[in-house]
């Protein structure tokens, strides 16, 4: 088996193996939240995790390295949500692990999701990454390769329609 | 943010994949690993636009030859006809001269 | 009614002299090809001979000097010549149609040579134009060969003599020899 502690980017220092520790979560739950199925999330993020290794020499700081996964893995999620939306694929949600009670939480959590999955992909994804990653609309543009102004207008759409659909009004 | 926001950033938490996550990837990595990396010479962008430029040149160069060779071919048959055309001419004109010198 | 065939080759003479660039060969030669033993068919027009004159200046010596300037002056070199392995295979009938079209003004007899012991008879006829040569035809019967030569351009006295000199063409150089290979339908010497 390949030794990948072994690879390590020269400017953060970090090994693989140590990257993969730090950033799998975020990069699940991306394309998780985004693509509301849990095996093709883990696929896409084995996926990101794959690139990664095979470009780490050129990975520079932790910072380059974090947005470079954001980045990978919201494009990722994209393309396999219009992969899966042209073979007619549907999203399976999990059901909730049977051990834990259920709470109120979970199944609003739970039903909020859904409405995200339900939203159109560029909306979709400016809102995971905005309240999953507590990004700024400035780095949400950066990352998705659009204005400020347009994640400013899908975000707020975005939020429009959750409530809408949550059966929530907004606090004026 | 309102609370509607405050949920929202709860549903969509960071949760961490099925345990095993970082061995099933060192797994995926050992198996591209281990298959033939296609050799991609560092000059490959440039050598894309050469070999169609020198199999174009091969062509020209060989339609040419070629030709060359072609027209030698009928260069030489047109000379041995010229040949064979002012022989027959010439013995036909001795055949004359040696009937008129018999008269 | 019989077919007037003097009158056509008459009109066909009077055409083509009035033209007077190409003696044609009557059909009925193609017919005596085929039951030669040798043949021998020339066709070079203009740039036929440019062609061979370019490759013959590679050859450099004198005779090819002389033939190249000849080749200059002339349009056209064209060779019908028949061997038969025995006499009497060809017609004075098949030989007419050709001597009629050499019958026009512009055409003169410069050599006519019978000799009914041999049976051989040739004809040298020039062409004139204008005052100036434009071109010659031998035209030569041997009991076991037929022989037309038609050199189309301004061939002169020299060219003539220099012809009979044979312009030291190599003897190897000659029309078919004996038993070599069987001529093709169209009599065409490859």
């Amino acid at each position: 088996m390949a030794s990948t502690s072994v690879a390590e980017s020269a400017a953060s220092g970090m090994n693989f193996e140590e990257l993969v520790e730090t950033h799998q979560a975020m990069v699940f739950s991306l394309a998780y939240h985004f693509l509301h199925d849990r095996a093709a999330a883990e696929e896409v993020a084995q996926d990101v995790f794959l690139q990664l290794y095979f470009h780490l020499e050129e990975m520079g700081s932790p910072v380059h390295i974090l947005f470079w996964l954001r980045k990978v893995t919201a494009n990722r999620s994209i393309d396999e949500a219009r992969r899966r939306h042209r073979r007619g694929e549907v999203g399976i949600e999990a059901a909730g692990d049977p051990a834990s009670s259920p709470d109120t939480d979970q199944w609003v959590n739970l039903r909020l999701r859904r409405l995200v999955a339900s939203l159109p992909e560029r909306q979709r994804m400016a809102i995971i990454l905005r309240y999953q990653e507590d990004l700024e609309p400035v780095e949400i543009a950066a990352l998705l390769d659009i204005s400020v102004n347009t994640v400013k207008s899908q975000l707020q759409r975005a939020l429009i329609l959750l409530r809408e659909k949550a059966g929530v009004e907004k606090r004026a | 943010m309102d609370p509607f926001e405050e949920q929202m950033k709860k549903a969509l938490r960071r949760e961490l994949p099925r345990a095993g996550f970082a061995a099933r990837v060192r797994r995926r990595i050992a198996v591209q690993e281990e298959r033939p990396r296609r050799a991609v010479w560092p000059w490959f962008p440039a050598l894309r636009w050469v070999l169609p430029i020198l199999v174009c040149l091969v062509i020209v160069v060989t339609l040419w030859y070629r030709q060359g060779k072609v027209e030698r071919a009928r260069g030489e048959a047109a000379k041995q006809q010229v040949y064979v055309a002012l022989r027959l001419a010439g013995a036909k004109m001795q055949l004359a001269q040696s009937k008129v010198r018999q008269f | 009614m019989k077919p007037n065939y003097s009158v056509a080759l008459v009109v066909l003479a009077a055409t083509l002299t009035a033209h007077g660039q190409k003696i044609q060969v009557p059909a009925s030669w193609d017919k005596l090809a085929a039951k030669a033993q040798e043949v021998a068919n020339v066709t070079l027009d203009k740039s036929m001979l440019g062609l061979a004159a370019k490759f013959m200046k590679d050859d450099n010596d004198q005779d090819s000097v002389e033939i190249n300037r000849l080749l200059e002056k002339l349009n056209g070199i064209y060779v019908r010549h028949i061997e038969f392995k025995n006499p009497g295979e060809f017609t004075e009938a098949e030989v007419e149609p050709v001597r009629a079209q050499l019958q026009g003004p512009e055409w003169s007899q410069i050599v006519n040579v019978s000799d009914k012991n041999s049976k051989e008879k040739v004809v040298i006829y020039v062409r004139t134009v204008n005052g100036k040569s434009a071109g010659m035809v031998i035209l030569a019967e041997e009991p076991t060969e037929l022989t037309f030569v038609h050199l189309d351009g301004s061939i002169d006295l020299h060219d003539i003599d220099a012809l009979s000199g044979n312009f030291g063409i190599p003897k190897d150089v000659h029309a078919p020899k004996a038993n070599s290979e069987k001529p093709n339908p169209t009599g065409e010497k490859r």
